[in-house]
């Protein structure tokens, strides 16, 4: 017998993908490795992808526990495995910017720059405030990296991390195209306590906005004119996207049907309107929806806003009127496709008012309630591990 | 197995098989082709099989000819799971030179005979798994097709990789 075939070289690729199916990311990679063709293989091998990337294993241990809004139901009938890989950090990413000391350097003279640096180091809260930039911007070079190798195949990918940089959106609007159905961005780790980070409250309110987000939607020197399209999930935790860079995101993906949006700053008004189609005509110059023409966010089956304070039920006295008993959130109207609904931690809004609005109006099969509603009114449904 | 209906396999190299219909329907292709000729006495050619290899392929199916049917996709998800496990009597059944393996693979996939595709498809994953490049590199002798540097650099690139 000939002992010095390549057999494996001989499979359709259907098979060697029924393979690859059967690896940890460990075993695929080290596969990936032994030759060209064996390399492309890998990459179609990872389908669905979430990476960690933080300073301490533990850190990424503990956001992946932390099970957030993640996707546990499938939107795709595709079986693959997920790949869950926890990527820490060089000890370097998290000590102070060489650059920075020679920009110090350069532009004020050697010596002054060094002592105007080293007082700028010895205050401690600028000092962590950079590690957590240095700490975001390694993350991001690790996303990327990862995402220029798997993203053309990826179906799911979710990132957990601090926050999101223009590199690492550069590399998802760049590599992640129109096979990406699920997406989540979940920077809210509130059991990470890093070292660099002050205090706890840094969870606890939106990423500050950025112009990275717009690399998504196919803005910004390099975007790729047709990035992801047809997502049909999209997960965003402690995002800092603004509500129109959000509002073109989910235009671009007409196939959206699960929105979970936790601590996230596009929750405003001027966002949920245009979603339930009570928007004011685009800023855009686009043509005003016409009547009886379904509300952008119709789709939708299931739309959680939590931890969200951008949005209000109107305080108004209930009257009695029908018409007016979702008064504030009278957007949600045009979600004629939803079967869930949450609005969990959200402190503007009324408890009471969501449950009677639901009864009279909005008929979505689960709710969930911001808190449980006084003893009057019972018969919330409130999700267990938040009860 | 009082009279039950005989069928007859005819491999690549003329070799014929008769078998009980419910071993050759372990083959959903033979079930579907039996189906639509209904009772045939003609030989079944199967012309992509060679004899050694048939004859492996029927000892699986008789082994394994009151397994019920495993469509069902969730049957198939928890498969995918628990990867490593194999029926010991699979392991055994395996247990031939990778020519053989490899043979038994295509046949399974040719015939349509999904859970032996199964076994065959985790009996290599087991090859792979736990090993360093360079160790599937002469497991399945891969040829090494990259340059030095996009060694160096796939390694580099792979470190997240390493520490389990």
């Amino acid at each position: 017998m000939d002992t010095s075939t390549d057999w494996l070289a001989q499979l359709p690729l259907e098979i060697i993908s029924m393979i690859l199916s059967q690896l940890s990311i460990h075993s695929l990679v080290s596969f990936g490795a032994t030759s060209r063709n064996n390399f492309r293989y890998h990459i179609l091998g990872v389908k669905r992808l979430h990476l960690a990337v933080f300073n301490r294993p533990l850190d990424a241990h503990i956001a992946f526990m932390d099970r957030g809004l993640s996707n546990d139901s499938k939107t795709s009938d595709d079986l693959s495995q997920v790949h869950q890989i926890q990527v820490v950090l060089p000890g370097s990413s998290t000590q102070f910017d060489v650059p920075l000391r020679d920009y110090f350097e350069k532009n004020s003279g050697t010596k002054r720059g060094k002592q105007k640096y080293a007082a700028l180091m010895s205050d401690k809260q600028f000092g962590d405030l950079l590690s957590v930039e240095q700490t975001i911007r390694a993350q991001n070079e690790k996303f990327s990296q990862m995402v220029y190798r798997y993203g053309a195949s990826l179906m799911e990918l979710e990132f957990l991390a601090h926050d999101l940089s223009n590199e690492g959106a550069m590399a998802l609007g760049a590599s992640c195209g129109s096979k990406l159905r699920h997406l989540g961005l979940r920077f809210q780790h509130p059991h990470v306590r890093d070292g660099c980070l002050i205090s706890g409250r840094y969870w606890a309110n939106p990423a500050p906005a950025s112009s990275a987000w717009n690399y998504l939607i196919g803005i910004g020197p390099g975007a790729k004119e047709i990035s992801m399209s047809n997502l049909e999930s999209l997960v965003l935790e402690r995002a800092g996207i603004t509500p129109w860079q959000l509002r073109m995101l989910i235009k671009r993906n007409r196939t959206l049907e699960v929105l979970k949006l936790r601590t996230c700053a596009a929750v405003k008004p001027e966002f949920v309107n245009w979603l339930g189609g009570m928007g004011i005509p685009d800023y855009e110059g686009e043509i005003p929806r016409q009547e009886g023409e379904p509300a952008p966010g119709a789709s939708l089956k299931i739309l959680w806003l939590e931890n969200c304070n951008g949005i209000y039920s109107k305080n108004k006295k209930f009257h009695g009127k029908s018409q007016d008993v979702d008064s504030g959130l009278d957007w949600v109207r045009g979600l004629v496709g939803l079967q869930s609904l949450s609005f969990r931690e959200c402190k503007n809004i009324d408890a009471n008012a969501v449950q009677r609005a639901n009864e009279a109006i909005w008929h979505i099969p689960e709710l969930h309630a911001p808190r449980i509603a006084s003893l009057s009114d019972s018969l919330i449904e409130v999700d267990p591990e938040y009860a | 197995m009082s009279g039950e209906e005989m069928i007859t396999l005819k491999s690549s190299d003329d070799v014929s098989f008769t078998v009980e219909r419910s071993v050759a329907e372990r083959s959903i292709l033979i079930k579907h082709l039996l189906e639509d000729l209904g009772t045939s006495t003609e030989p079944i050619p199967i012309p992509n099989v060679n004899e050694p290899v048939l004859n492996k392929v029927i000892e699986w199916s008789i082994h394994h000819k009151n397994d019920p049917p495993s469509t069902d996709d969730n049957d198939s998800e928890n498969n995918r799971r628990r990867t490593t496990d194999i029926d010991e009597w699979d392991q055994k059944f395996m247990q031939v030179d990778q020519e053989m393996l490899f043979e038994i693979i295509l046949a399974a996939n040719y015939l349509d005979i999904k859970p032996l595709l199964d076994v065959g498809c985790k009996t290599v994953a087991n090859m792979i798994k736990g090993k360093s490049p360079e160790e599937i590199r002469k497991t399945f002798n891969i040829q090494n097709d990259f340059t030095p540097e996009e060694e160096d650099q796939i390694r580099r690139e792979n470190e997240w990789a390493e520490d389990r």
